[in-house]
């Protein structure tokens, strides 16, 4: 786990001494910011939905760019044969990689706060804590999956866009699964309805923004995660299969 | 085959083997030697490819489908910029295309399938089994009563329910968008824990009469309400197969305590219990009816504060139907009732409409009969009920009063009766259920109800619901008075009176043996819930207090099988109301969408001169 720690702050250090990765910040925090500006005004409730909202479909795009570089690049520049020769497994390589990434998207939220405070500032009653909690915990289990998808985007080619194409569409699949629920053809079929409904992104999501912690939503982000990051270690390993 | 990692091979492609040198330090310093590979406009066509994506998504979201010229055309520049990127990175590319690296991810996705199918498999079974929820909220606004809860779990056997929050035209006033916001954020919580306890059995949306005219008015023509559509303004439409039932807005809000001046302090959201309820009628269908026998005094909707149209609310918004009905211009009970409600007789009843409701309860039926202390000089009057339900194992002393006083350092001071529920031994379920609920009944003069040893008609047996403290404790003395209480201090005659506990309502059942069959000849059961107070479910003490529904709502279900249905306490919505205008927006947009991503750039262009110098 040291070993992880340590390329974890590498990794971390390099995102953030990163000129790109502050254009991406900015962008980030420029549509998080007007989104949760117009949506708080329209409907004047002091709540984290607005900014949660956001946060749940944009990391789709940034999960891939912070991530699409991690290995494939390393890959490509042949920098990644170095660190596996060095005493440190597949699976510290990729969980390091993954808690800088994790770290750097934490990194991101923290001028959020700022939205926080302008509710508090605006609210009628006291700020409702607990709710604003859940709903950052909610944002940032999201952001974990939807990085270990990217991760796992990276770890499957050197190409970096092919990584950030790769990344979208890995991110993309939890959220399909919100559109299907919505079809009558699966709303019919109670089986499939449940394997759909759980598989949803959307269906664990809300509950944090509504301000429930509940097990089976955490269960289902620290699977999915654990999933991404089993198989990008695996991709990792697979080098050695050939 | 795993090989290890001393025995990696060397790169197709001519760059070093590595290995050889063995330390990383060596392979970093041949790295070092390593040209830097030339810099391609990636990143731009990554951001380009994505922002294509990105907009195909959003038109994907905006037009409702999943494929149309709009989700296309940005569609295929993000293919074009990705062909773009490979040709760009063309090297890279096709190297990853060769026929050994293709081999690793279709091994990876061997190893996909497998791990997600047991962290799948995992995850739901573990996630579905063994839970626990905690509601952050203040308020606790997330957490549905058990009889919601059980409610969502029962959509799975009827058709899939849409519920339409119908807004209606534009009025001035806040209280309207609060109460829209309280609606919206129920219906988040049902459909959140439908999604978990019968997936895809309710969805929720709300339909604009006057952005979407055509809806509404095919809605208002289903409902047969095209003539009177105020009724639904901004109520709750819900629709199931063939089945539909609506909730209008007012019902959604009930008084909260009574001032002294008889009028209600506050009104409440009861939109919980009125959504419930109408679920329950969905997945119940038709509705059933409850015979309410009129003609000797009893209490009716239009009775003002001594009336009964609380009662009949709460029986309506749980699918029943409510109808009055004369006995002395009957035959019977009709072949359609589910119950008769007996509330409040003031005057005697008739041998023979007595005589049709024996009929009536030997055939199996079910009654709800509440009854009152006798007035000062009623004394002949009795209701003639008295001595049916004798026969049944149950007297009611309607000669009696019970009365309480509360024990003060100067004497005693007489005080209502406010009777919590307790778990009693040999209860019926309803005290059960009602202990558990921590339901407070408030009475105001209630007659005594006792057991009779050996009754008439066998194989019957009460069963206490509510009990009055005992006849003395440290606060309180407690018995039924036979005196009139309003002349002078009443005090307790040991051969007259009767003490406390006093039972105050009772459940008339057939004796388990012969519910089994054991006797009797499975002919079925009269089954009788009585109360010594009818005041108890009149609107002045039915709406104030919780118990009283709690009461009469558990002894209604377990008159019609027993489902679990005590009343749903209403909770407080938390407001989180901001004072924000529109003219604010300028400067929100100032701080988040120029200030906040300006500072993020800013700092990265200190990085870049620090990383440039």
């Amino acid at each position: 786990m040291r070993n992880a720690t340590a390329i974890a702050r590498r990794e971390l250090g390099a995102l953030l001494l990163s000129p790109a990765s502050y254009v991406t910040g900015a962008a980030f925090l420029f549509l998080a910011g007007s989104r949760f500006a117009f949506d708080f005004v329209r409907t004047r409730q002091a709540e984290i939905r607005p900014l949660a909202t956001i946060c749940y479909w944009l990391p789709i795009f940034l999960a891939p760019l912070i991530t699409m570089r991690m290995l494939a690049e390393e890959k490509r520049a042949g920098t990644f044969e170095v660190m596996v020769s060095a005493p440190v497994t597949d699976a510290e390589v990729v969980i390091g990689k993954f808690l800088g990434a994790l770290g750097f998207y934490a990194a991101l939220l923290l001028p959020t706060l700022s939205c926080v405070a302008a509710l508090a500032h605006y609210s009628e009653g006291p700020l409702d804590a607990g709710l604003i909690a859940a709903g950052y915990a909610g944002i940032l289990l999201a952001g974990g999956l939807y990085l270990s998808l990217g991760l796992l985007a990276s770890s499957l080619t050197e190409s970096s866009i092919l990584a950030a194409f790769l990344g979208f569409i890995f991110c993309f699949v939890p959220l399909s699964f919100d559109m299907l629920n919505g079809l009558p053809e699966v709303r019919a079929d109670p089986i499939l309805s449940d394997i759909v409904s759980y598989l949803s992104l959307w269906t664990h999501y809300r509950s944090f923004i509504r301000g429930a912690i509940d097990t089976r939503d955490i269960c289902y982000f620290a699977s999915m995660t654990a999933l991404g990051l089993y198989l990008a270690i695996k991709a990792v390993e697979s080098r050695r299969w050939l | 085959m795993a090989v290890s990692r001393s025995d990696y091979g060397g790169r197709p492609d001519g760059r070093p083997r590595l290995g050889s040198g063995g330390a990383a330090g060596a392979a970093a310093g041949d790295s070092g030697r390593r040209k830097r590979p030339a810099r391609r406009p990636l990143l731009p066509v990554t951001i380009a490819g994505c922002g294509c994506l990105a907009a195909a998504f959003v038109a994907m979201l905006a037009k409702g489908a999943i494929w149309n010229w709009a989700v296309g055309a940005p569609f295929a520049a993000a293919i074009l910029f990705t062909a773009v990127g490979i040709a760009l990175d063309w090297e890279d590319f096709k190297r990853s295309l060769s026929s050994r690296r293709m081999l690793a991810p279709f091994m990876v996705l061997a190893n996909a399938l497998l791990a997600a199918a047991m962290v799948g498999l995992a995850g739901y079974f573990f996630g579905a089994r063994h839970f626990a929820l905690i509601d952050l909220t203040r308020m606790k606004e997330l957490t549905l009563s058990a009889r919601s809860a059980g409610l969502l779990a029962r959509l799975r056997d009827i058709e899939p329910v849409e519920i339409i929050l119908v807004k209606g035209p534009d009025m001035p006033g806040g209280s309207r968008e609060a109460h829209l916001d309280r609606v919206r954020r129920l219906m988040e919580v049902y459909e959140a824990e439908t999604a978990r306890a019968a997936p895809g059995k309710l969805s929720f949306r709300m339909l604009d009469v006057i952005r979407e005219p055509a809806a509404a008015k095919e809605l208002l023509a289903r409902l047969d309400l095209s003539d009177n559509p105020e009724e639904i303004y901004d109520g709750l439409v819900f629709l199931s197969g063939d089945r539909k039932r609506y909730v209008r807005a007012g019902t959604m809000y009930g008084p909260g305590a009574y001032g002294t001046d008889g009028r209600p302090r506050s009104n409440v959201f009861r939109g919980e219990d009125a959504v419930s309820s109408a679920l329950a009628a969905l997945i119940q269908g038709d509705r059933r009816v409850v015979y309410s026998v009129v003609g000797h005094g009893e209490r009716t909707s239009d009775g003002g504060p001594r009336g009964n149209k609380a009662l009949i609310g709460l029986l309506e918004r749980r699918n029943f139907e409510v109808r009055q009905i004369q006995l002395a211009e009957r035959t019977g009970i009709p072949d359609d009732a589910s119950m008769v409600l007996v509330h409040g007789p003031k005057s005697a009843w008739l041998p023979e409409e007595v005589g049709r409701l024996e009929s009536y309860l030997d055939g199996g039926g079910k009654a709800l009969i509440l009854l009152d202390p006798l007035a000062p000089g009623e004394a002949e009057s009795a209701s003639g009920l008295e001595g049916l339900l004798a026969e049944y194992g149950l007297a009611v002393r309607r000669d009696l009063r019970t009365i309480a006083f509360h024990r003060t350092m100067t004497g005693r001071a007489k005080v209502s009766l406010r009777i919590p529920a307790k778990p009693l031994p040999g209860a019926s379920p309803i005290a059960d259920a009602m202990a558990k609920a921590r339901s407070l009944c408030a009475l105001d003069g209630a007659c005594a109800l006792d057991k009779i040893p050996a009754p008439k008609r066998a194989g019957y047996e009460v069963r206490p619901i509510l009990l009055s403290p005992p006849y003395e404790t440290e606060e309180f003395l407690t018995w039924a008075e036979s005196e009139p209480v309003e002349r002078g201090e009443p005090s307790f005659e040991e051969n007259k009176d009767m003490k406390g506990p006093v039972m105050l309502a009772a459940e008339i059942t057939g004796a388990p043996a012969e519910n089994a069959g054991a006797s009797g000849g499975g002919r079925p059961k009269a089954h009788i819930i009585v109360t010594a107070d009818s005041d108890m479910a009149a609107d002045s003490l039915l709406e104030p207090f919780r118990g009283n529904r709690d009461l009469v709502l558990a002894a209604v279900q377990a008159l019609h099988g027993g489902e679990k249905a005590l009343g749903i306490e209403p909770r407080p919505m938390d407001s989180r109301d901001a004072r924000v205008e529109e003219k604010d927006l300028r400067g929100l947009l100032v701080l988040f969408a120029v200030a906040l991503p300006g500072l993020a750039l800013a700092a990265g262009a200190v990085v870049w001169y620090a990383r440039r110098r």
